[in-house]
């Protein structure tokens, strides 16, 4: 190659795609200079686009300096030239998301793909009504529902709604609900467009954003950022509920307060209190560790036992396809480590609820009584088996409260494979929990309900 | 030829150098040489780093610069030093004509005014000595420079590394600017005995070779030692890998994979045997408590290794 080729080729305008691409490295906080840039777009001309893993590990080499980099610009690449996620239940594949078809005489071209529940066909015209309105240059996360809206317009949304009056009452009500699904899909797609695009600069680090972004859709640099917001967040209610154990203290207790002050003449200086001695209630924790839950229930967890001093003491349960007590791995071991061991000691088959309420019934059905708490925490995705909700329905009697959190919006818990409407009869309280804000609302719940009892 | 083609053929002629390449390598050395960057390989002990660029000039034909990096390395002994002794001597056998220069001269300063107008005659090229940065500037048909473990030396040579690494050109006082002819493709190499300069590794390529897979590992065994047995191939490889996944002192290399089977096929091995095993720890595990460990869990190392086997080569 002759150096006046090489000059020649430098000249050429950068590709839009290609610079958006450095863009998105460089959020990711991988030092992309422009020299890197150059080198990578040189390497990227020779190597070609048709095959991709090629592209990837020759840029890789270009853009990574260590593993570590490495492992962010994977994860980068990857994100940016796939195609998105269509839903927060990322390793479930498509078409579980299907939903019956349905003939319909509607004549508006989105109206009939909902109405087939096509999710594939769906979520190419999302990604190309997303392409054609720029989401990549989403700046602001409030920015959030006005991207979504005009995707959901160029989708055709507008057209849809004025044929919807042609629809007999319940096609439209199915329409509508349907619709909901839609909807929250785009917004996935588009808060996942805005971590992968938007500048990191103060904007991505503000904490008010973090509270706010879908732990489904955070990428590997925000999951690290939120860490520390959950440290926040322990403090505060912990702070807030150590003072109201205070309040509890009970009588005063007469021996114990004179046998303190024996030497002081028998002045009362040193108060002893009678505590209220409850017996101790617990709260009882079972995770669905299927992939996609991983990190819901870690965060969770993370919470949860930050809260250990001013909660009823945990026992936590993992399960996957049959269940296991995990409790002794959070004794003392650092968080990461037993969050880790963990997943390793309930990795396994394919998520089976029915089996796992089982497993959790034989363990510790005694165990539940009247002062237990029972927190399920799951997205309810039983591939289609038998649910056995009756299951759940002798726990629900047996405990105090039973919780599901469902990191999935409400308006999923009624499709695919979900069998949250079997269990949903059998909780006494039923959340989406799939931001730390939520979570955070969840918890000073909990404890308001704790203290109050 | 398309990209494709090149990578294809670069990979065959490592091959031929017996060098098994995979996919990353070979795209690495390929932009190495579109873009003139040099590579910068990582990877633990004995996983062939050295090894790649050896066969990589090879393959291309070009000689193979070496420069051996350790604690102290200087300037002298990198880039060039000047030939003391040739100096000297020189001096000593010219000093008739140095007296033909300085005869009637009466004061010192006179004497000295005289000789430097004769030139630096002893600071010249007939006096340098080109260490082995200076001589792949200059050599005529392009060169592979090594800088092996480049992780032992200090950080001041680190700095002489940058520049020489970022013009590839170097002044000499005394002479000029030695600009390098056909830059020379680099390959640096480095344990992680220390952590290298952001600014050093941000001018290279970077490549970070792990311990082989099975197949791999395999596949290498093979390339050095085409005798072997297959049933000793499968079942030696599949041990090693077993042995890679305790938490050993030093984990085993490909180096010792191969002085392994070397020594295996020496005992006429066809297959593993256990007391085979355990007679020749010695030549995988360099610590005697790693060899105590593994001999406490041979049996069942060995039974892991012996299923493996099936899976792994299957
Ligand atoms: N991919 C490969 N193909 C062929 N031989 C290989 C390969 N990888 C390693 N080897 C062999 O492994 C041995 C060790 O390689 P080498 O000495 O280059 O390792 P190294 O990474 O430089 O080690 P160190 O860090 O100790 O210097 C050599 O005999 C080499 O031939
Ligand atoms: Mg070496």
């Amino acid at each position: 190659m002759t150096k006046l080729a090489h000059s020649a080729e430098d000249r050429a305008p950068l590709s839009e795609g290609f610079l958006r691409f450095m863009a998105a490295l460089r959020t990711a906080s991988l030092p992309v200079s422009p020299a890197d840039s150059l080198d990578a777009l040189k390497a990227a001309r020779q190597l070609g686009f048709a095959n991709r893993q090629l592209l990837r590990t020759g840029l890789s080499c270009i853009l990574a300096k260590s593993e570590q980099e490495r492992g962010v610009f994977e994860e980068v690449f990857d994100r940016f030239f796939a195609p998105p996620q269509t839903d927060v239940a990322a390793d479930d594949n498509a078409s579980a998301h299907d939903l019956p078809p349905i003939n319909s005489s509607l004549e508006s071209p989105l109206g009939q793909m909902l109405m087939a529940g096509d999710s594939v066909a769906l979520t190419q015209q999302m990604v190309l009504a997303g392409r054609q309105q720029k989401v990549e240059q989403i700046e602001f996360f409030t920015q959030k529902g006005l991207y979504a809206r005009r995707i959901l317009e160029a989708m055709g949304l507008l057209s849809m709604e004025q044929n919807l009056d042609s629809l007999a009452p319940s096609e439209q009500a199915l329409l509508r609900e349907r619709l909901a699904v839609l909807r929250g899909r785009v917004q996935d797609y588009v808060e996942q467009q805005f971590l992968t695009h938007a500048d990191s600069t103060g904007r991505r680090l503000r904490e008010s954003l973090l509270r706010q972004v879908k732990l489904s859709n955070a990428d590997a640099r925000t999951i690290e950022q939120m860490q520390p917001v959950i440290e926040r967040m322990a403090r505060r209610l912990r702070t807030l509920y150590r003072h109201s154990r205070r309040k509890q203290k009970g009588r005063l207790d007469v021996p114990a307060t004179l046998r303190a002050n024996n030497g002081l003449d028998g002045l009362p200086f040193h108060l002893r209190w009678r505590y209220r001695h409850r017996k101790r209630a617990h709260l009882f924790v079972i995770c669905d560790l299927s992939g996609s839950m991983r990190r819901s229930v870690k965060f969770m967890l993370m919470l949860l036992y930050a809260l250990q001093l001013v909660l009823p003491k945990i026992r936590s349960f993992g399960f996957v396809d049959r269940l296991n007590e995990t409790t002794d791995l959070f004794d003392g071991e650092p968080f990461e480590q037993a969050m880790q061991k963990m997943i390793e000691r309930c990795s396994g088959g394919s998520t089976d609820y029915a089996r796992s309420l089982a497993d959790f019934e034989n363990l510790c059905g005694n165990d539940l009584t009247s002062r237990s708490t029972l927190i399920i925490l799951g997205d309810g995705r039983n591939n289609y088996a038998n649910p056995e909700n009756q299951r759940l329905a002798r726990l629900y009697r047996r405990c105090r409260r039973l919780i599901w959190l469902n990191p999935e919006s409400r308006y999923l818990w009624f499709s695919g494979d979900s069998a949250m409407r079997d269990y949903l009869p059998y909780c006494h309280q039923a959340n989406t929990c799939s931001t730390l804000d939520q979570l955070e609302r969840f918890a000073d719940r909990l404890l308001a309900a704790h203290y109050s009892a | 030829m398309t990209t494709q083609d090149e990578l294809a053929t670069l990979r065959q002629k490592l091959g031929d150098q017996n060098y098994i390449c995979d996919e990353r390598i070979a795209v690495t050395l390929y932009l190495a040489r579109s873009l003139d960057k040099p590579v910068f390989i990582e990877g633990p002990p004995g996983v062939g780093k050295t090894q790649l660029a050896r066969s990589c000039a090879a393959a291309l034909e070009l000689p193979l610069i070496r420069l051996q990096c350790y604690e102290g390395l200087d300037e002298t002994r990198a880039l060039y030093e000047w030939k003391y002794g040739k100096q000297l001597l020189y001096t000593q056998m010219m000093k008739s004509s140095v007296d033909r220069i300085l005869r009637h001269t009466d004061t010192l300063e006179e004497g000295l005014s005289r000789l430097h107008a004769q030139g630096d005659v002893f600071f010249s090229k007939p006096f340098l000595e080109p260490r082995p940065l200076l001589q792949s500037l200059e050599s005529a048909a392009g060169c592979v420079l090594l800088i092996d473990e480049i992780d032992r030396a200090d950080e001041a040579f680190e700095a002489l590394l940058l520049e020489v690494l970022s013009d590839f050109q170097v002044s000499i006082p005394e002479i000029g600017t030695v600009r390098a002819v056909h830059k020379p493709m680099v390959f640096l190499t480095s344990n992680n005995v220390r952590e290298m300069s952001d600014a050093l590794k941000r001018r290279c390529l970077h490549l970070h070779i792990p311990f082989p897979d099975a197949r791999l590992e395999a596949a290498i065994v093979r390339v050095h030692l085409p005798t072997i047995h297959d049933s000793l191939l499968t079942s030696l490889v599949a041990f090693i890998q077993q042995l890679r996944t305790l938490d050993l002192k030093k984990q085993p290399s490909v180096s010792e994979t191969l002085d392994w089977a070397r020594a295996l096929i020496l005992l006429g091995a066809e297959a593993l045997d256990r007391q085979q095993v355990s007679d020749t720890l010695h030549i995988i595990l360099k610590y005697q408590q790693d060899i105590e460990r593994v001999t406490d869990e041979l049996p069942s190392i060995h039974q892991r290794s012996l299923a493996d086997t099936q899976a792994l080569f299957g």
